[in-house]
């Protein structure tokens, strides 16, 4: 068996974008990637299995609902595959992750992944609206979040699962972006979550109502806190540290 | 052989205490639906001078949170201001979560003189002064 299998539930067309949202720091991917399959019309086509998952299953409505699933979402002209993960997957099964994940989308047309997520800040506190930095791969990456006036993320360290994705999409030259909002490291943060999903909105035009995530803010920190407590165990493995570091070459 | 029985014991006992760790983090969610009351997020953080504890206590005013301070231990309660319910969940379904408790140890070098704390945005955060060191001279 391969370390990671995409099992299709039914035909998953072609899409334009494949959006990734697992949990990390402030547990933003997951809350962002969760509410824009509630927001938007969307169908489960697919879920990934892999002995580096936890070995849990998810009952909902009553049926098994897989941890880490892919939705899918049409809009107009362009398909949206939506990848979205309730657990943390181990640090060794990240680089094989990335690998399929990337052969899987090129299968399916994809023309750009963009992975949703947080970049931890000391000043999250004090911020009332969270900046949103993105990191890409390919010119056409930093094009694509030119035209939508997304700041680009110029020095740093990008760890853990999306790092792994970035550095696959940069082998196989595959648009590849990670939009990173400034948030809390270990506690959830819905607040980052709206911030990344009104960036989405900039760069893809999807439109995400952000609104209601903000109203339940609280409720949703409440419930995720023991997510977030296992999501931790999982970033301290996987380097999330780094994310703190200067790059020497900035020195 | 001396060093590599030195590295071993560490990485047995660094072993042993993610055990501990991973077994009651097991137990945590069992006891806290028992009492209601579930152990919140929170850190502490060494800022030179002073120790930062902060706490995540969403669904709470700022009124409901109490502060103890016996011996070593620092004791953090806060009530939400309503129950949250998990009825689906079967672990939960029969009791409420309608609060936070927070226990910590404190290092013998911190005073609750002049502690201060803040609520903002559902997130506390204790600042506690380090008792200053003095050095004696040695004659």
């Amino acid at each position: 068996m391969r370390d990671w299998v995409f099992r299709e539930l039914k035909e998953v067309r072609r899409a334009r974008y494949l959006i990734v949202g697992v949990p990390d720091a402030g547990l933003v991917g997951l809350i962002a990637a969760t509410h824009l399959i509630r927001q938007v019309d969307t169908e489960l086509v697919a879920y990934v299995d892999s002995s580096y998952l936890p070995p849990v299953i998810m009952y909902h409505e009553g049926r098994p609902y897989p941890v880490m699933r892919v939705h899918y979402h049409s809009d107009g002209g362009a398909g949206y595959l939506v990848l979205v993960s309730e657990v943390a997957m181990s640090a060794s099964g990240i680089h094989s992750f990335a690998q399929r994940l990337v052969e899987w989308g090129q299968a399916k047309g994809v023309e750009r992944i963009i992975m949703l997520g947080g970049v931890p800040s000391p000043q999250r506190i004090n911020l009332e609206k969270p900046g949103v930095y993105a990191a890409g791969v390919t010119q056409a990456d930093a094009e694509f979040l030119e035209r939508a006036g997304i700041s680009i993320f110029k020095e740093g360290f990008v760890s853990g699962p999306y790092a792994a994705i970035l550095k696959e999409c940069f082998a196989r030259s595959m648009g590849g972006v990670a939009l990173l909002a400034e948030s809390f490291l270990n506690y959830p943060d819905p607040g980052a979550a709206a911030a990344v999903l009104t960036a989405l909105s900039q760069v893809t035009g999807l439109k995400v109502d952000v609104k209601p995530l903000m109203e339940q803010e609280e409720e949703i920190r409440a419930r995720l806190r023991e997510t977030m407590r296992r999501t931790m165990e999982a970033m301290r493995e996987a380097g999330k540290a780094y994310e703190y570091a200067v790059p020497a070459m900035y020195v | 052989m001396e060093e590599w029985f030195e590295r071993e014991i560490r990485r047995v006992r660094g072993e042993i205490r993610r055990l501990i760790r991973e077994v009651e983090s097991l137990f945590e969610p069992l006891l806290s639906a028992e009492s209601g009351e579930v152990e919140p997020l929170y850190e502490v953080i060494d800022a030179g001078d002073k120790l930062v504890v902060r706490v995540d206590l969403p669904k709470v005013e700022r009124e409901s949170i109490e502060i103890l301070h016996s011996g070593d231990r620092l004791v953090v309660r806060a009530r939400m201001r309503e129950p949250l319910r998990l009825c689906d969940v079967p672990l939960y379904s029969r009791c409420e979560i309608s609060g936070y408790r927070l226990e910590l140890e404190l290092p013998p070098n911190v005073s609750l003189e002049g502690a201060r704390a803040s609520f903002r945005s559902g997130l506390l955060e204790i600042t506690l002064p380090k008792r200053r060191v003095y050095r004696v001279k040695v004659e």
